[in-house]
This record gives C-alpha cells, sequence and structure tokens, in this order.
C-alpha cells in the first residue's frame, strides 16, 4: 500500500464484477489544495474508483490509501474527515431542505455550533431563503445545492463529489464549480467525477478513465499536449492562407504536424507555444501574411477525450494483435502519475486483454 | 473539521438524528397516522356493532312422528332445548323441512327415527340424524356440540317420561309417605275398633306404600351413592336409617306379629317427616342429575368485542412495527442513505438502534391511543394494571421490529418486505392465538407460534386486560428472548449489509 504522504493514493488498484473487471491497474497520488477530476463516459468506472477510494467497496486488487490508511480499515474517527456526495443524493422529500441537512449533521456527530453551520452552508449553497421548503417542493438544482451542503456539513478534509453537476444547467454548474475551488482554496481536497468533458478545464488534475483504466492523469493543460503531441497553435490570417504556405508550415522547426481547418485558418501542433508562437509570427511576417491572431486557441476537452480514448483503443487493438500473435501476458499496468511531484507524462504501458 | 462533540455523546447525537427523521418522515403523512390509530378502532366499533353472538344458536327443525314420544318432548321442553338451539317447530315433513334449510330459513335438521322401538326392542341404539350445511369450521363445531346437548336433552326428556309413567316405584317420596301415614293411623283406628278386616286392609295398603317410600328413598341412595364413589356419605346413612324404620314399621305392622300396632300412626309420621327431610331424588332428577351454570373467573362478562380487542391491538401494534422498520431500512437503501451510512463516522450500532428507538415510540403512541380507545369508547375491561400493559406491548414491540429489521435484509424490494411482513401477519392471526387457542395445535406449530411477538403479546394483553391478572412470566421471558434473538441477528445483517 502506498504512504508517500499523499491524501489519496492507489497502487495497482482493481475491481471485478463478476469475471469482468470494472477497474483495473489504477496507479494514482493526490494531495490537498487541489481539485482532481476524474472524466469519462458512463460505465467507464468512475464511481467505482470513487466507491473504492473512501472505502465503500474494497478492492480486488492493488490498494488503496486514504489520509495514510486503508480507507476499508477507517474508524468513525477517520471517517469524520472525509465527505462523499454519491451520484444518488440522499435527501428525504418529506422533510424541509433544513432538516435534510440537520439529518446529515447528525449521521456526522456534529453538535457544536450546529445552527450556525446549518445556516453558513445554506447561505453558501444559496439556498437560505429556501430552507422552510420541503424537498419534493424543490427544484432539481436547489436539491443538488442542498446535497453538496450536505456533505460539506462537518468540514471534511478529502471530499468525494461522484458527478455533482450531472443534470445541472449551464450556469448553476459554473457557480457550482466555483464553490469546488473556494472549497479547494480552504485545504480541501476534492475528488471529483464527471461526465461534462469540459469540466476538466476547472480542474487541477484530469484523469481520463475509460473502459476502468486511468489513461492518463495530468493538468489540463497537460492533457492536451497529452492528445495532440504538443501545444496547438491557431493561425486566422485576412486574406486566405496560400497552399504553400501551409505545406511550408509543416517543415519549421518546434511544429509537429499543420492541418488546414479553414480557407483562413490553420491548426499547428507544435513541440513548445511559447517557444514557436515568436518564430511563427516572424515567419508569417516574411511571407506577407496579414493575421488577426496567432496563439494558443481554447482547448476543446471534448476534442481531446475524444483523441486520448481513440488512441488508447488503437493501441489497444495493436496490443491485441501482438497477443494474439505471442500469447503474451494478460495484465498490464495503467498509467501512473504523481501529481504531489508535479505534472507529467504518463508511462508507456502495456495494456490488458480485457474489454469492458 | 467543524467542532465536533466527544466520542461518548457522538452515537447519540446520530441515533436521535437518525430516530428524528423516521418520527418526521411518518408524521408528516397524516393519512397514514389516521389510518394506522383510526382503522383498527372502527373495524372494532363496526364489528362491536354488527357481531350478534345469538347468531351461534342454530334455528332446529324437529322432524319424526307427529303423534310419538319425540313431539311430546320436544314441545313440552322447549324451554331447555332452547338453551342450546332456536327450536323450530316439530314436523313430519322432512322435504319442508330440507326447503327450509337450502333457503336459510333454518340451521339444522333433527331426525328422529320411524322405528326407534323396534331397535330398542333388539338391544339396539336407534339413530338421530342431524343435517345442516355449514361450511365454516367454527360453526361446524357449534353444530356439533350444539345437535349433541340438543339429542341428549330429548334423550334425557324421554326417557324422564319413561321413568315417571312406566316405573311406578319411583313415584315421589312424599307421595308414598302421605299415603302410609293415612294407612297407618285407619290401621291404627282399625285395630283399636277390633275391626280385623278393616285392619288387614289398612295393613295393605301401608306396607305398599312403606315398600314404595323405602324403594324410592332406596333409588335415591343409590344415585347418590353412585355420584359419591365409594365413599359412604351422611345422607346415604341417614336414609338407611329411614329404611331401617320402614321396615321396623312393616314389621310391626304385621297382623301376624306379636307386637302392637298401637303408636304405628305416629312412628309412620315420624319417618316420614325424616325421610322427607332426606334426598328426595325426583326421576327428572335421575334421568337428569346436572344440569350447567356457567361462571367464569373473571370479574366481568366478556364480550366478543372485548374479546377481540387486546389481541387486534396486539396483532396490528406488532405489525406496525414489522413492517415500518423493514420498510425503513428498504427505503434507506433504495435512496441511498447506505452510500451514506459506509462513510459516515457510525456503525451498525447507531443505525440499528435509531430504528428501534423510532418505531418503539411510533408504535407506543399508536398502542395508547387504541387502548384508550377501545378502553373508553368501547367498553373494553382493562382489569389488571396498565405498567404490564406497558411491559408488554414495549416487549412485543421491541421484538417486532427487530423481526422486521430481520426481514429487510432477506427482501430487495418493498414489495417483498410487504410480502413478508403479510406472512408474518398471517401466521400471527393463525397460530398466535387470535382466532384459536395455541393447545389446539401440534406441537411442532406451537414451537412456531412462540417465535412471534404477537403470540405473547395477544397473552399478556388478554391476562391483564380481560382476566385481570399478571402476566405469564414465561410470555414475558419469551419476548425478552426474541428482542435479544432478533435484535443481534438484526445487528449482523445491518453490518452485513453496510459491507455488501
Amino acid at each position: 500500500m502506498i504512504t508517500d504522504g499523499s491524501k489519496v493514493s492507489t497502487e495497482n488498484l482493481g475491481k471485478k464484477y463478476g469475471d469482468r473487471w470494472a477497474v483495473r491497474g489504477v496507479d494514482l497520488a493526490a494531495d490537498e489544495l487541489r481539485i482532481v477530476g476524474l472524466i469519462g463516459p458512463s460505465g467507464c468506472g468512475k464511481t467505482t474508483l470513487v466507491r473504492m477510494l473512501n472505502g465503500i467497496l474494497p478492492p480486488d486488487e492493488g490498494s488503496v490509501s486514504l489520509l495514510g490508511k486503508d480507507p476499508q480499515k477507517f474508524g468513525s474517527t477517520d471517517r469524520q474527515r472525509i465527505g462523499y456526495l454519491p451520484q444518488q443524493a440522499v435527501l428525504f422529500p418529506e422533510l424541509s431542505l433544513w432538516e435534510n441537512l440537520n439529518y446529515h449533521a447528525s449521521l456526522a456527530g456534529v453538535r457544536f455550533r450546529r445552527r450556525a453551520r446549518l445556516h453558513e452552508l445554506l447561505e453558501f449553497v444559496e439556498l437560505g431563503d429556501d430552507r422552510k421548503k420541503k424537498v419534493h417542493e424543490a427544484s432539481g438544482g436547489m436539491q443538488r445545492r442542498l446535497a453538496l451542503a450536505a456533505v460539506l456539513v462537518h468540514k471534511p478534509e478529502v471530499l468525494f463529489l461522484d458527478e455533482p453537476t450531472a443534470g445541472i444547467d449551464p450556469i448553476l454548474r459554473r457557480r457550482i464549480w466555483e464553490r469546488f475551488r473556494l472549497l479547494r482554496d480552504e485545504g480541501t481536497l476534492l475528488v471529483v467525477t464527471t461526465q461534462y468533458v469540459g469540466e476538466a478545464a476547472d480542474c487541477d488534475d484530469v484523469g481520463v478513465l475509460s473502459e476502468g483504466q486511468l489513461l492518463s492523469l495530468t493538468s489540463p493543460g497537460e492533457l492536451a499536449r497529452t492528445a495532440y503531441g504538443g501545444d496547438l497553435v491557431e493561425i486566422t490570417s485576412v486574406d486566405p492562407l496560400p497552399e504553400h504556405l501551409v505545406a511550408e508550415a509543416d517543415t519549421l522547426d518546434g511544429v509537429t504536424s499543420v492541418e488546414r481547418i479553414g480557407p483562413h485558418s490553420a491548426q499547428l501542433v507544435v513541440h513548445e507555444a511559447k517557444e514557436t508562437l515568436p518564430l511563427l509570427r516572424d515567419w508569417l511576417d516574411h511571407h506577407d501574411v496579414t493575421t488577426t491572431s496567432v496563439d494558443e486557441p481554447t482547448i476543446d476537452f471534448d476534442e481531446v477525450f475524444v483523441r486520448i480514448v481513440e488512441r488508447d483503443r488503437g493501441e489497444r487493438a495493436e496490443t491485441d494483435d501482438d497477443a494474439a500473435e505471442s500469447d503474451d501476458s494478460r495484465t498490464g499496468e495503467a498509467a501512473e502519475v504523481d501529481l504531489t511531484a508535479g505534472n507529467q507524462q504518463p508511462h508507456e504501458r502495456e495494456r490488458p486483454l480485457e474489454r469492458f | 473539521m467543524t467542532p465536533i462533540v466527544t466520542r461518548h455523546l457522538r452515537p447519540l447525537i446520530q441515533a436521535s438524528g437518525l430516530m428524528r427523521k423516521e418520527l418526521s418522515q411518518t408524521l408528516r403523512q397524516p393519512q397514514l397516522i389516521l389510518l394506522l390509530a383510526g382503522g383498527p378502532f372502527v373495524i372494532l366499533v363496526i364489528f362491536g356493532l354488527g357481531y350478534d353472538e345469538e347468531q351461534l344458536a342454530l334455528r332446529t327443525r324437529f322432524i319424526g312422528p307427529t303423534d310419538s314420544i319425540y313431539a311430546t318432548a320436544v314441545d313440552e321442553h322447549s324451554d331447555l332445548l332452547s338453551q342450546y338451539v332456536i327450536p323450530a317447530g316439530f314436523s313430519d315433513d322432512i322435504f319442508e323441512a330440507r326447503r327450509d334449510l337450502e333457503d336459510d330459513e333454518i340451521d339444522l335438521i333433527v331426525i328422529f327415527p320411524d322405528d326407534a322401538e323396534v331397535l330398542i326392542a333388539d338391544g339396539e341404539q336407534a339413530p338421530i340424524t342431524i343435517l345442516h350445511d355449514k361450511l365454516d369450521p367454527v360453526q361446524l363445531i357449534a353444530v356439533e356440540v350444539a345437535s349433541r346437548l340438543a339429542v341428549g336433552e330429548v334423550n334425557a326428556t324421554i326417557l324422564e317420561q319413561l321413568v315417571g309413567e312406566g316405573l311406578d316405584g319411583l313415584r315421589p317420596l312424599t307421595d308414598h309417605l302421605d299415603d302410609a301415614v293415612v294407612a297407618a293411623e285407619a290401621l291404627e283406628q282399625a285395630e283399636r275398633e277390633g275391626d280385623s278386616a278393616a285392619a288387614q286392609e289398612h295393613y295393605e295398603e301401608l306396607d305398599a306404600a312403606l315398600i314404595g317410600a323405602e324403594t324410592a328413598l332406596g333409588a335415591s341412595a343409590l344415585v347418590i351413592d353412585q355420584l359419591a364413589g365409594t365413599d359412604t356419605t351422611d345422607a346415604t346413612d341417614s336414609i338407611e336409617e329411614a329404611q331401617a324404620d320402614i321396615r321396623s314399621i312393616r314389621r310391626d305392622a304385621d297382623p301376624d306379629s306379636p307386637a302392637t300396632t298401637a303408636g304405628i300412626g305416629q312412628r309412620t309420621a315420624d319417618v316420614a317427616e325424616v325421610a322427607t327431610t332426606l334426598a328426595d331424588v325426583p326421576p327428572n332428577v335421575i334421568v337428569r342429575p346436572f344440569y350447567h351454570e356457567f361462571q367464569h373467573l373473571g370479574e366481568e362478562h366478556i364480550t366478543s368485542t372485548s374479546f377481540f380487542s387486546p389481541s387486534t391491538i396486539a396483532l396490528l401494534v406488532a405489525h406496525l412495527g414489522l413492517t415500518f422498520a423493514a420498510m425503513s431500512v428498504i427505503a434507506d437503501r433504495r435512496l441511498g442513505v447506505f452510500e451514506i451510512y459506509r462513510v459516515a463516522p457510525m456503525g451498525p450500532g447507531q443505525i440499528v438502534f435509531s430504528k428501534y428507538l423510532a418505531f418503539l415510540l411510533l408504535g407506543a403512541f399508536v398502542a395508547a391511543a387504541l387502548l384508550a380507545a377501545v378502553v373508553l369508547g368501547l367498553g373494553v375491561p382493562m382489569l389488571g394494571a396498565i405498567p404490564w400493559v406497558v411491559v408488554g406491548m414495549a416487549g412485543m414491540l421491541l421484538a417486532s421490529i427487530g423481526l422486521g429489521l430481520i426481514v429487510s435484509a432477506l427482501a430487495n424490494t418493498d414489495i417483498q418486505a410487504v410480502q413478508y411482513s403479510m406472512l408474518v401477519l398471517l401466521a400471527g392471526l393463525f397460530f398466535g392465538g387470535f382466532f384459536l387457542d395455541l393447545s389446539a395445535f401440534a406441537t411442532p406449530v406451537q414451537a412456531l407460534a412462540q417465535v412471534l411477538p404477537v403470540t405473547h403479546g395477544i397473552s399478556v394483553l388478554q391476562d391483564v386486560m380481560l382476566r385481570g391478572v399478571e402476566p405469564d412470566m414465561i410470555d414475558l421471558i419469551s419476548l425478552a428472548a426474541l428482542t435479544g434473538v432478533y435484535g443481534i441477528g438484526a445487528m449482523m445483517l445491518m453490518r452485513w449489509q453496510l459491507r455488501a
């Protein structure tokens, strides 16, 4: 078991249902003052991973360390240090928002300054004026915010949030993410799963899960670099870009690839945007190309996610072919990234043959 | 971390929070509360108003030859028969009687045999046939009992007539003694007047009367002797002395005897005075020496409503405890509360304890409301001490809640939990002493009944409310044992569910 001082860490973590692995070979480590996002499609193993991290599920292989201990052996004192918001928020329709929050405070054993804490939380999630409203009278968004308040009632050090923004409109999602950042700044480690790939940009670290495997766990920027093989740069010109210049750009130092994305624009993948951008601007000036912008574009994380998953599937298909030829080992390892030691590229790894 | 209370207080805060949630959820449903407390009371009121105990008496038509001894017996002793059945006439038309039975005009047909004297002359019993169309086992028992009693009564009535009319020796003792006194005085008078012919005639009258009296006394002595067993009673001793006196008078009155007849009239009068104070068993008592007289040991007459009220309350409260506990856990599972339990700083103990606490309070409230309603509203007696009722109901509720928590672990859905609860309810109805006494069942079934909390709850409530005695300690010990066993089971299963 990893006990490297990280608040959460795993080693070769796996869980299977029947003979099917839902999660396998996950290594990760995370410390406080971070929001760790786990993104991936429905059924990719996010919830299973979170439930292993917080001790609800015992792993079938590997180990978990949470706050320096195996969460399976947590006592009540340890459990007071963590919070968990499941996908299905636990709220009782016949009770008021206040009563629901009070119930969760009781579960957590909160007594001192309890009323003040409940008021504070309801204000935090902007439900102070609705505290007497019954849950069945509250909107979905209000219920989600109440669920968030409920999980914060005892000020946990580590917070596991399983799809906290599912089914919520973009405006409310943004406000909820603002609160996540506030909590992070107060010292809480948040582990958040989401189906909204775009929310990766709000995380400090993003883990991409596909078919039970953690394909990557790194910062959003680094994730884009991983997906594209470098930094993205986008050129937009006033006049249509000549074809020969697009072709020539591909040969420039530091440029990995070029793709025309419109008559006036092209997207380049470069080794290091900061170094390449001045050179690129000089080269465009040299060819008398008037540009409206030469810069790093806003990252489309949907595209990033698709690229990473597709690349992984391609690699796996190759591994399958190799395995068929050599009847090689069926076990493998996933990416290992230590976020406490800074962002790193995922290691090359063997892929298991299991298909989920 | 927010300030957290000490380790010792925390379980209490958690349990009270959980309990408050359970209570709030239930109390927010006024219809449910009304249904729980008001429903059974209304049913008991309807039962009390609508149930006619007299309906168990069966309307009975007697069939036989219209000029037979049966017709006379049924006609003259209808008051006796009406203790067991409602006589609906004597007739020789069996077909009409069957039509009336089919039309539900009567409940029973008692058919006397046409050829009874032939069978009896051959030393055989003559059959009396009873027709009915009842399906209900309870009514079948009533038919059997009532018909046996009615037929027995008819038998006795016929026998009484035969004895009274045919056996003159069994005329009432006083008749014989009155004749003897008259004859003795006449004898004495004839002797004084020297009228030997008249004296002989009166002697024979006296002797016959004294033989009749001696025989009547002998019959009484025989009945008393048979009933008393082998022990000789004072009554039979006195009768034997009277018989000896009678024999002495007969000897002295004999004209061939050297003894004088002087004072024979007084002696006969003296014996008559003594003998009439002794047991004189008339023919109707000889053939029907006993009659029944109900005397309940309790202080009050128990009506059907009174009898069923404690059982109904026990059954309902046990069902409430079981169902609420089971449904609460199922609802927790459905709402995903178990996910929170698994990461919350609490163990299965607090969860189970809070369920016990919540449903004990709720059940106690419903039980108190129902008991007050039936005692104050329906006049159901509360003869015993109320604290015993509290102890019994608390024990039954705790055991039922434990059983409900076990049921919740076995059921995956609400529907399954309801079905399990209904099975336990049915078991309570059949084997818990609600309708049928436990002693009517085979030993294995009685053992099954012992594991049902409601069995002991009904027993405790009936003892305290209707009999006015302290509950049987076995019931209280059983409830304590069931509470312990089911509680441990519930705890283990909750631990298992939290890990699953």
